[in-house]
């Protein structure tokens, strides 16, 4: 006897089928939250969505806005509201520490974009620089700069000022030294003349994935062609950005992000910004948005041993590569 | 009696809310049952006990600077008729202002630290008395300023017995206002910028998903807010007592 369940899996497939039959078959809807406001940061998305990348991949594309007021990202996905969340690699090692079972199965940015930010008055170069300085931290940063000064074995003798995401406290002297995203605040400071010293947590020995998209293990086994067929169509989104960062730009200020008055000028300076920490070794070597497993089992792991995390789980089961590889094979 | 009375409606709403974690499988990561927010807190109640000791302690200052601030500012309108406008328009922006938004102009001026997170209480609790008192002030009873101005009573001794006195029901009901709120800035104020409290340990705890935790202090704070309005509903009605 057929369950209901077989039905409606039947069904499914059937749909699944039909969506990659033609672009005049309806699509399968793939629901992304993502860490911040529509802006350039995900250019991917929005240059993969009006190129049409996604359409010629059978998938509709639903991005919801992420940013300040989202409780967690892992939370949206954890509740099937999201079916693919875009956050932190140390925020998705917590969410899976405190009972989640998500999957990481790329990586937007190569690089770790968080920086210390500081003036060439007191410059701050080394992890050794911040014996004794007032660290200006967003609430929450505080456990990164512990870990920077764990890594490097020192002893966290500085002073934490929490602070908003402008670096006005900076200018002011209320802190000796902010951390920033290099994508944004030293751009800031550059185009009002004031020069800055910054130094990336990766160059201070602090290395992370920031943008790691996941999904949960059950999605992913449920939905695997579905998800190389997206990998493949955000892929082209993302390096058509890096070789177009101005259309990139362009479309979040009018189109995706338009409700936000973004300034296309900054909008353009992050997007030209963000191609180096977008390109590097690996994705030349295996494609964009590569997520490297030696990466994480090293330098990574090393790391968030540094901020106290001791119970890490192995790499094979909380990184996935397979769907990018996949997707690489046309 | 009374305590079933008025409790009924919130355990149904605790028992509907373990229902529906366990019912619908929610993921910890989302929301926590209420039998794990009242492990959490038994498990570490001096945790809890510190962070909200140092909510109440801005709490209260700022409440209490709130006041005397909107008491002073009402008194000085009522003095001069000029510094109404003056002050009026401003105490009007600033109160329709978010706090997040005015905080960072806060922490501009008076520094990152808890100076600005008393002073983000103060703006939320000063503007309920400036109003009522400015208020007040000119409440006095039907005939009584004809009797003053007769016996030529000067403007001190007018503002000293006369509408002071007046003022004292609209100030008590300015306070009932504004002490749940004064919790409510504090809160804020401390997850943004803060270093203590119970805003504070809500923002850590969110960050590490520790939902039991972060749901907990809220649960604090919620308690702190009741009864910080019972209190000040309680202040209100005996001092009405030697006003009425």
């Amino acid at each position: 006897m057929m369950r209901r369940g077989d039905l409606l899996r039947g069904a499914a497939a059937a749909a699944g089928l039909a969506a990659f039959a033609g672009p005049a078959s309806a699509a399968t809807m793939v629901t992304t939250q993502l860490q911040w406001i529509k802006d350039v940061q995900n250019a991917g998305w929005w240059v993969a969505d009006a190129n049409g990348y996604f359409r010629s991949e059978g998938i509709e594309s639903n991005a919801l806005a992420g940013g300040p007021n989202l409780a967690s990202v892992e939370a949206v996905v954890a509740a099937g509201r999201a079916d693919i969340g875009m956050d932190q690699f140390e925020r998705v090692i917590d969410a899976n520490a405190a009972g989640a079972d998500f999957v990481i199965f790329a990586a937007l940015y190569q690089k770790n974009p968080a920086a210390l930010l500081s003036l060439p008055a007191h410059p701050v170069r080394t992890a050794r620089d911040l014996l004794g300085k007032r660290v200006g931290v967003q609430q929450g940063g505080k456990v990164y700069i512990d870990a920077i000064m764990a890594v490097n074995h020192l002893p966290p003798n500085y002073t934490e000022v929490v602070v908003g995401a402008t670096p006005d406290p900076l200018l002011q002297g209320a802190c000796d030294a902010y951390v920033c995203f290099v994508t944004n605040q030293p751009l800031q400071l550059a185009e009002r003349g004031i020069a800055s010293v910054v130094a990336t947590f990766d160059d201070l020995g602090y290395a992370t994935y920031t943008d790691c998209l996941f999904c949960t293990r059950d999605y992913l086994k449920a939905n695997r062609a579905t998800l190389v067929h997206y990998t493949r169509a955000l892929r082209r989104g993302w390096l058509e950005s890096t070789r177009d960062p101005a259309l990139a730009a362009h479309l979040a200020v009018s189109k995706y992000g338009v409700e936000l008055g973004l300034d296309e000028r900054k909008e353009l300076a992050t997007s030209r910004a963000q191609i180096p920490l977008l390109i590097g070794p690996e994705t030349r070597a295996h494609g964009m948005l590569w997520i490297d497993k030696v990466r994480v089992a090293g330098p990574i792991y090393a790391s968030l041993r540094a901020t106290g995390r001791t119970a890490l789980p192995p790499v094979d089961r909380l990184v996935d590569t397979s769907i990018l590889s996949a997707a690489s094979r046309a | 009696m009374r305590a079933v009375a008025v409790g009924w409606p919130i355990v149904l709403l605790v028992l509907a809310w373990q229902l529906w974690i366990v019912a619908g499988n929610v993921p910890s990561i989302v929301a926590p049952s209420p039998w794990a927010v009242l492990v959490e807190l038994a498990h570490d109640p001096l945790l809890y006990g510190h962070a909200a000791l140092a909510t109440i302690g801005v709490a209260v200052l700022g409440l209490a600077l709130g006041t005397m601030l909107g008491v002073a500012l009402a008194v000085a309108i009522w003095l001069t008729p000029f510094a109404a406008g003056a002050m009026t328009v401003p105490a009007l922006l600033v109160q329709s202002t978010p706090l997040i938004a005015t905080l960072p102009v806060l922490a501009r001026l008076l520094g990152y630290g808890e100076q600005t997170v008393i002073a983000a209480a103060v703006v939320i609790t000063f503007l309920p008395t400036f109003v009522l008192v400015g208020a007040g002030l000119r409440t006095s009873p039907a005939g009584a300023e004809g009797v003053f101005a007769a016996l030529g009573a000067s403007r001190r001794a007018r503002l000293v017995l006369l509408a002071l006195p007046a003022a004292v029901p609209s100030t008590l009901v300015a306070i009932r206002i504004a002490a749940a709120n004064s919790i409510l800035a504090a809160l804020i104020a401390e997850y943004l910028i803060g270093q203590f409290g119970l805003g504070r340990l809500f923002a850590d705890a969110q960050s590490q998903f520790l939902t039991s935790r972060s749901w907990a202090a809220s649960l604090v704070a919620t308690v702190l807010s009741v009864a910080a309005y019972a209190a000040a509903r309680r202040f209100e009605r005996y001092g009405k007592r030697f006003t009425a």
